[in-house]
């Protein structure tokens, strides 16, 4: 019995110790990510910001980082990954793991679907070990996480709710953030919503922070999405030149430029603090008011608290309303539920009954001449995407929807599907045989001296963007639902506060009409507008009472959406909301006191800093 | 295709040669007056006819315009005839002995033009649409004619696809005139003159929209009792016109050996539809008890987000998984 007693004990002190030797490491955190970059679009869905090895079919530099080792001795280590198009072709996005310049055995990224990988064991030494990610196929590997233990752990987390709390207890991580900060006004999102957002309420005197994913703002008109902005400036002239951009062609590197302005601008403002590189995770909510939102870095993984009396959602997808609970919408209504019916285009334009066919996203690419011949590798795993499909540009028309698919909880899918559109299409120009033009074989066998044979072998892939540039996610549900309707027979809101001449445009996916065409290409309908103004009404949540929105979140249906998402608009939205929120700190009042009571001094508010 | 043909022989023809072109069909089309249209912004009146197949049931409709497309001297009157299907949704022109048409400075079309018109002209999400006549050309950019002594614009860069260049106003012109408001009056005298085979023949169209218009006047027992030309639809038609008929039809058919039959098409259908059908499954319970049972025969037909969502709908309605 006592020794049993002392045997158990032994086998408890040494499990102990054992659970200490263990060591998870959060990919994102590498201190040198070699060409590896941090993918934080996906946080919500796989759980984590991970590296991805964006080579464009060239293997990317290793990522490397040290780590510190307790106790030596024999390590298994595992990769949380992910095979992102399994099929009957050798895995696209391979990679190794070494450890002090030692490869580990397994090959990893060979999975379907987001799971835990054995990479192989290793002697580590008590110390600093070098551990690095070594890229082998340049076409999208990824690596959210590495996890070393002495033990051969069998079963590692793979539920998502496990794995977070896994990892929390891992990482020794607090309920609350480390740093709990107090502004007037949070804007959440840094595209030109935010931006306009930050700036308007940084000069009426709101010390402002401004949560952005990214490192550079602008949305998907930074430098790393490269859309031009559209759409007119409104009362806000003044502001949106400080944020827009040029009309350069979609994906043109002239994007760095407008980019440059505007972060440059941004920082000019005092009162605004720019978190990048921070995700917003959490909302914390009381009587339909938010307290506060967490934000967590995308790399380091520091977490602050955030908070305010107001707060902007800028973020697109609506996450801020989202997790306070604020209504939304998502899908397109049938079109007798707003009377949006345009018998031009019938069911194209607005279903008979609804459905989650929103508008697609898209993944903007552009290749270059390299002045020699270029080789560009097979994509096998590409080919079921495109067919023959041959294209060396892309274009905004790029795009995927799918009624079954969710442009928030599939965004990594359809971002993947378009990795495939993208690669399979150019693979599939670098090598197009006109046989059908000159059947015979001695001509073919010559094609490599006919001039456009030529330019295809040199045009190389310049810039291939990883990051999914959505249109329509959730639209967050305020006093005022703008709809086609406002847009096709324009009102005159006593609390217009947004206006816009820009054509209303709705897409469809061409192989809806034409199954010739690839799944991944769009087309647009155009409705023809006079001026037309959007309400105060439409960017403030209807149950949450401090949450204003703007941008392309902003209190919409479907075809109501499809005038102001544009970017000059979405501007103006941000803009008025940034106003508005001053006017709140000024009277503590709500966003909707503004219209009920103090609609006079905000709108003149609007005039005076034209 | 055929356009540019047409228009070849019609040359051929005026210049005295004759080729016979097993191609061509020799077709003198049994027309009758229609209704007359007005084509205010030019005050033309326009005679449309509705013309017959050999079994006299209405084919399509045609008109023979002769319009003034600009305001100037440099360019010639459209004379052309034109055809719409059923459903008012433009089909094709051909040219007239002698009546070629021009671009600017008179210059004929070459037959690559003809072919680019026609195809601008079955383009519905043209930028013409949204674009007024003024937009139609950058009036900084100034092109001096060689006959006459004039200038005119030149065509913006965006717009270029969207005309046949030097016929900027002819494109215009006639891609409102043949998707403009005749496309309605088109529909309603058929509306005025159905028939099943009307709506028959409607159905089986190759035009999207005409389709859609047909099924849109099919009533909820014409399903039942046309079903094979139903099932005939959902196998020919593309994506759209399928999920919309699946999205219309009423679910299920009272005769099973019909349900086997449309779940037995599933295996071809594109994904749209499915999800359609799927949403059907989850939404309705007369639905899902009828077809759950027989989704399981085909289970490859689905992908596994959809066979989640059919699990899904066994458990809701709670129905037995138990294979018919
Ligand atoms: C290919 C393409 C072509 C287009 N063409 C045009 C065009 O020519 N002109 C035009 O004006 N518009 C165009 N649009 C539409 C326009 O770009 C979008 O509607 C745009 O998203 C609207 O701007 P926004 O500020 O609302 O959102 P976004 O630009 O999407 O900005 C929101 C930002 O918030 C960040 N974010 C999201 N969640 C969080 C979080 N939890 N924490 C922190 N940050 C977060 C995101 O990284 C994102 O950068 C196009 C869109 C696409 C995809």
């Amino acid at each position: 019995m006592k020794r049993l007693n002392i045997f158990l004990i032994c086998f408890f002190i040494s499990s102990l110790i054992a659970a200490q030797n263990s060591i998870l490491i959060e990919a994102e955190s590498f201190k040198n990510k070699g060409g590896w970059v941090v993918d934080p679009q996906f946080v919500e869905q796989m759980g984590s910001p991970y590296l991805l090895a964006h080579g464009l079919g060239i293997p990317v530099e290793n990522a490397v980082t040290d780590i510190k080792i307790e106790n030596s001795g024999l390590y298994h280590v595992w990769a949380r990954t992910k095979n992102w198009v399994p099929g009957n072709w050798e895995a696209p996005g391979r990679f190794l793991i070494s450890v002090d310049g030692e490869k580990l055995e397994n090959e990893l990224g060979k999975n379907e679907g987001w799971n835990w990988e054995y990479a192989g064991k290793v002697n580590l030494k008590k110390g600093k070990n070098e551990l690095a990610l070594h890229d082998v196929t340049g076409f999208e590997g990824r690596c959210d996480a590495i996890y070393l233990s002495t033990i051969n752990e069998q079963q590692l987390p793979e539920n998502l709710k496990e794995l977070k709390q896994w990892r929390a207890e891992k990482k020794g991580e607090t309920i609350l953030p480390e740093k709990i900060l107090k502004y007037d006004f949070v804007v959440v999102g840094g595209g030109i919503a935010g931006c306009a957002a930050s700036i308007a309420a940084a000069e009426h005197g709101l010390k402002v922070a401004l949560i952005h994913d990214r490192p550079v703002l602008g949305g998907n008109a930074s430098s790393e999405i490269r859309v031009h902005t559209l759409g007119i400036h409104g009362n806000f002239e003044r502001i949106l030149k400080m944020i827009d951009t040029e009309h350069y062609p979609n994906g043109s590197a002239e994007a760095f430029k407008d980019e440059e302005k505007r972060m440059k601008n941004m920082r000019k403002y005092e009162n605004i603090d720019l978190f990048l590189n921070y995700r917003a995770y959490a909302t914390h909510a009381e009587n339909n008011s938010i307290n506060s939102v967490d934000a967590k870095h995308t790399s380091s993984g520091e977490r602050i608290r955030f908070e305010a009396p107001y707060f902007a959602d800028c973020t697109g997808d609506g996450w801020i309303g989202y997790w306070a609970g604020a209504e939304y919408s998502y899908g397109r209504e049938a079109a007798s539920e707003y009377g949006e019916t345009w018998e031009e285009h019938g069911v194209l334009w607005s279903p008979e009954i609804a459905d989650n066919f929103v508008m697609g996203s898209s993944v903007l690419w552009g290749t270059e001449n390299a002045g020699k011949p270029v080789d560009f590798p097979e994509v096998p795993w590409a080919m079921d995407v495109v067919g023959d499909h041959s294209s060396r540009k892309g274009e905004w028309f790029w795009e995927y929807s799918s009624n079954d698919l969710n442009q928030i909880d599939d965004a990594e899918t359809i971002r993947d599907h378009m990795f495939c559109a993208i690669y399979g299409s150019f693979y599939n120009y670098k090598n197009q045989i006109p046989e059908d033009i000159h059947p015979d074989q001695e001509r073919i066998n010559k094609r490599n001296n006919w001039p456009e044979q030529l330019k295809a072998d040199s045009i190389q892939l310049k810039w291939v963007s990883y990051l999914v540039g959505k249109r329509e996610s959730r639209r967050l549900v305020g006093d005022y639902i703008f709809t086609f309707n406002d847009a096709r027979e324009p009102k005159d809101f006593k609390d217009a506060v947004v206006f816009e001449k820009r054509a209303v445009d709705v897409h469809y996916q061409m192989n809806l009409v034409d199954e010739n065409n690839p799944d991944f290409l769009s087309e647009a309908m155009f409705y023809n507008t006079k001026t037309y103004n959007i309400p105060y009404r439409s960017f403030y949540s209807k149950n949450i009472n401090n949450l204003f929105m703007a941008g392309r979140n902003f209190s919409c249906s479907h075809i109501g959406l499809g005038g102001p998402r544009v970017m000059n608009t979405t501007g103006q939205m941000g803009a008025a909301v940034g106003i508005a929120a001053s006017v709140c700190k000024k009277h503590q009042v709500n966003p909707r006191d503004i219209y009920t009571t103090y609609l006079d001094e905000y709108l003149q508010l609007i005039e005076n800093q034209k | 295709m055929q356009l540019p043909v047409l228009y070849f022989i019609s040359i051929l023809l005026a210049g005295g040669f004759l080729v016979s072109n097993p191609k061509v069909e020799k077709r003198v089309d049994d027309c009758k007056e229609a209704f007359e249209f007005i084509y205010g912004e030019f005050e033309v009146n326009n005679q449309v006819e509705i013309c017959f197949d050999s079994a006299g049931i209405p084919e399509r409709y045609k008109s023979s315009v002769n319009m003034p497309v600009c305001d100037d001297t440099l360019c010639a009157n459209v004379v052309l005839k034109i055809y719409w299907d059923l459903a008012g949704n433009y089909q094709s022109f051909d040219t007239l002995t002698g009546f070629p048409l021009t671009k600017f400075d008179h210059k004929k079309f070459s037959s690559d033009d003809y072919t680019k018109l026609d195809q601008i002209l079955k383009n519905r999400n043209s930028m013409l649409r949204i674009l007024k006549m003024t937009d139609l050309l950058d009036k900084s950019v100034k092109v001096q004619s060689k006959k006459v002594d004039a200038v005119t614009g030149a065509t913006p860069v965006t717009i270029r696809k969207s005309i046949v260049e030097g016929a900027v106003y002819s494109s215009y012109t006639l891609w409102h005139f043949v998707n403009g408001s005749i496309k309605n009056q088109i529909s309603n005298f058929t509306l005025d003159n159905y028939s099943e085979e009307v709506s028959r023949r409607m159905l089986l169209s190759d035009n999207y929209e005409t389709q859609l218009f047909a099924l849109k006047y099919f009533s909820e027992v014409d399903y039942e009792i046309q079903s094979e030309l139903i099932f005939q639809v959902i196998t020919q038609s593309v994506p759209l016109v399928k999920a919309n008929t699946i999205i219309k039809m009423p679910l299920p058919f009272e005769e099973s050996f019909k349900n086997y039959k449309l779940l037995s098409l599933f295996p071809e259908l594109d994904n749209y539809s499915k999800s359609i059908f799927i949403n059907r499954v989850l939404t309705e319970r007369n639905v899902a008890e009828e077809f759950l049972p027989l989704i399981l025969n085909h289970p490859d037909a689905f992908s596994k987000k959809q066979l989640d969502q059919i699990n899904s709908a066994f458990t809701k309605f709670e129905i037995s998984k138990k294979k018919n």
